[in-house]
C-alpha cells in the first residue's frame, strides 16, 4: 500500500444475523460479510 | 403518527448512540454499534442489483476486520487461476505483482449524523496499488 489522495468511502451498513452488509451509497451494489466463528 | 414514530424513534436512538467525533480525533470507537463491527468477517459475495458481481470468479475469498482501537483492514482475492509461468520470469511471462490481492487497512472515521446507518472510511492509497479495493480508513465511523 502506498500513500495517495484521501478519499472518503461511505457505506450504508446493515446487520442481518451473523452477516454484515455494506452498500456503497448511491449504488445498487451490496457486499456481504459473515462473521468468523 | 404511530408509523412515523416507529421510524423516527429508532433513528434518534441510533444517532445518540453514535456520538460522531471529528475526523482528526483518535479516541477509539466505544458505542454499541461500533462494538457490533469488532472482529473478523469472511467475504461472502458482492451483488449488483441483486445479481452476482462479475469478474471475481466462482469462489472469491476475502476478509474484513475491525478492531476496538478503531482500525480496520480488508482484503478480497478474486478466484482466478493464473497458470505458473515457470521458476523464472520471461519476457512473455514477466513476474506478476500480486495481481489478485487487494488490501485495505484503515481507521474508521465517522458515521453520518444525517444517515446513522452509514460508515465512512478514508482511502489513502494509490489507485494503481489495488484494482478492487485499496484504502486506509479511519475507523471512527462508529464512535
Amino acid at each position: 500500500m502506498q500513500p495517495g489522495e484521501l478519499t472518503d468511502y461511505v457505506r450504508n451498513y446493515e446487520f442481518a444475523g451473523d452477516r454484515l452488509i455494506l452498500r456503497p451509497v448511491g449504488t445498487k451494489q451490496e457486499v456481504v460479510w459473515e462473521r468468523f466463528k | 403518527m404511530r408509523g412515523i414514530m416507529a421510524v423516527v424513534l429508532p433513528a434518534v436512538l441510533v444517532v445518540t448512540s453514535l456520538r460522531a467525533v471529528p475526523a482528526g480525533a483518535q479516541s477509539p470507537p466505544q458505542g454499541d454499534i461500533a462494538k457490533r463491527f469488532f472482529g473478523a468477517w469472511r467475504y461472502v459475495g458482492t451483488s449488483i442489483d441483486g445479481k452476482p458481481r462479475p469478474g471475481r470468479g466462482v469462489e472469491p475469498k476475502g476478509i474484513i476486520y475491525y478492531d476496538p482501537s478503531g482500525a480496520m483492514a480488508a482484503q478480497i482475492a478474486p478466484d482466478r487461476r493464473v497458470p505458473m509461468a515457470g521458476p523464472q520470469p520471461t519476457a512473455e511471462r514477466p513476474r506478476r505483482r500480486s495481481p489478485t490481492m487487494s488490501p485495505i487497512s484503515a481507521p474508521i472515521r465517522s458515521t453520518s449524523a444525517r444517515a446513522p446507518s452509514r460508515i465512512i472510511a478514508r482511502r489513502a492509497c494509490s489507485p494503481a496499488s489495488s484494482p478492487i479495493m485499496c484504502a486506509t480508513m479511519n475507523s471512527r465511523a462508529i464512535a
